[in-house]
């Protein structure tokens, strides 16, 4: 008897709505922010820690090429998959542009092979010097290889 | 009364009111949900720029076409910390036709392409651009300079703009 009161006055039941305007909200604004900075070709890279490219300002944005690569940190040169330790460049140069160009040399040659070309994207950190590079472009020469990109991140205006 | 009665029968019947506010966002929802997944594997949070340089000897790259008619001339830059010292060379002589100094600073970039565009209008056969730079220039420098060298150029009656071919000449080398 009270169950069926109770059931009687019962209040009646009403949609349940979820306000979802403030959601929508953030989603149109996360939506704009992603229209802008789509880009129609995802350029992928990994970058070793510790490297800090140099900055430019510019509007082109450039394709990569990946071919190989050559990383210059202040303590290593990575090609490949060889790592050049150095504790001071100029003291080591000489064994370093060894081994670079001997890395050169050999990928150089399988690519001829291939009937194929080397092109080396280089990607140095800002803070090192140009007698750095310039002993690296001499030994890539030696190597046969003269084809070189250099790497830079594009700054936000 | 009466309208107040059929509110409280359209609710008992599960009726939506169409009333201000009230609009399906549903199907914007969706569409949001696959939208935003999609553009998020999409962007580009760092943009990237690669210069294209060469050092000297026989490279891969596209030959230069020649004509003998006209003179032949190449552009020397000079990277130093205080200076660019650009001079237009004649090219089988190496004898310099003109010699300009620009003060590094805010404005040497500019004024730099501004020369370079000058003297590629003046020179239709100039193409070669051969960079000498200093040992303590750092590589961000050195980078900045190489990008204003090979900076588009529009010319008058060409649909593609045009690039110097940039010639790094190592030290070790000279």
């Amino acid at each position: 008897m009270r169950k069926g009161k109770a059931l009687r006055n019962k209040r009646p039941l009403t949609s349940a709505s979820l306000n979802i305007t403030s959601l929508m909200d953030v989603l149109t604004i996360i939506l704009i922010f992603l229209l802008v900075n789509y880009t129609d070709s995802v350029q992928e890279t990994d970058i070793p820690k510790g490297l800090n490219l140099p900055q430019l300002q510019s509007k082109e944005k450039g394709t990569l090429t990946e071919d190989v690569k050559v990383f210059i940190l202040r303590d290593r040169v990575l090609v490949g998959d060889r790592v050049i330790p150095f504790s001071s460049f100029e003291a080591q140069k000489v064994e370093i542009s060894r081994s670079f160009a001997e890395f050169l040399y050999q990928l150089n040659e399988q690519k001829k092979n291939e009937g194929k070309t080397t092109r080396v994207s280089l990607r140095a950190d800002r803070s090192i010097p140009y007698s750095v590079i310039d002993e690296l472009l001499v030994a890539a020469g030696a190597a046969g290889v003269n084809d070189f990109d250099l790497l830079a991140l594009i700054e936000e205006d | 009364m009466r309208r107040k009665r059929r509110q409280l029968t359209d609710l008992r019947k599960g009726v939506q009111s169409s009333g201000d506010g009230d609009s399906n966002l549903l199907p914007i929802m969706s569409l949001m949900l696959i939208l935003i997944p999609f553009l998020v594997g999409q962007v580009a949070f760092m943009h990237l720029k690669s210069i294209s340089i060469n050092t000297p000897g026989a490279s891969s790259s596209e030959e230069l076409e020649e004509d003998p008619k006209e003179k032949s001339v190449v552009i020397q830059l000079d990277v130093y910390h205080q200076k660019y010292q650009v001079q237009l060379l004649e090219e089988s002589s190496g004898n310099p036709i003109a010699v300009t100094d620009l003060v590094a600073g805010s404005q040497a970039q500019q004024r730099l392409f501004a020369l370079l565009q000058q003297w590629r209008r003046y020179y239709p056969k100039l193409k070669i651009l051969l960079v000498n730079i200093d040992s303590s220039i750092l590589y961000q420098d050195m980078v900045r300079v190489l990008d204003t060298c090979r900076k588009p150029i529009e010319l008058a009656g060409q649909s593609t703009p045009f690039k110097f071919k940039v010639i790094v000449v190592p030290k070790e080398s000279t």
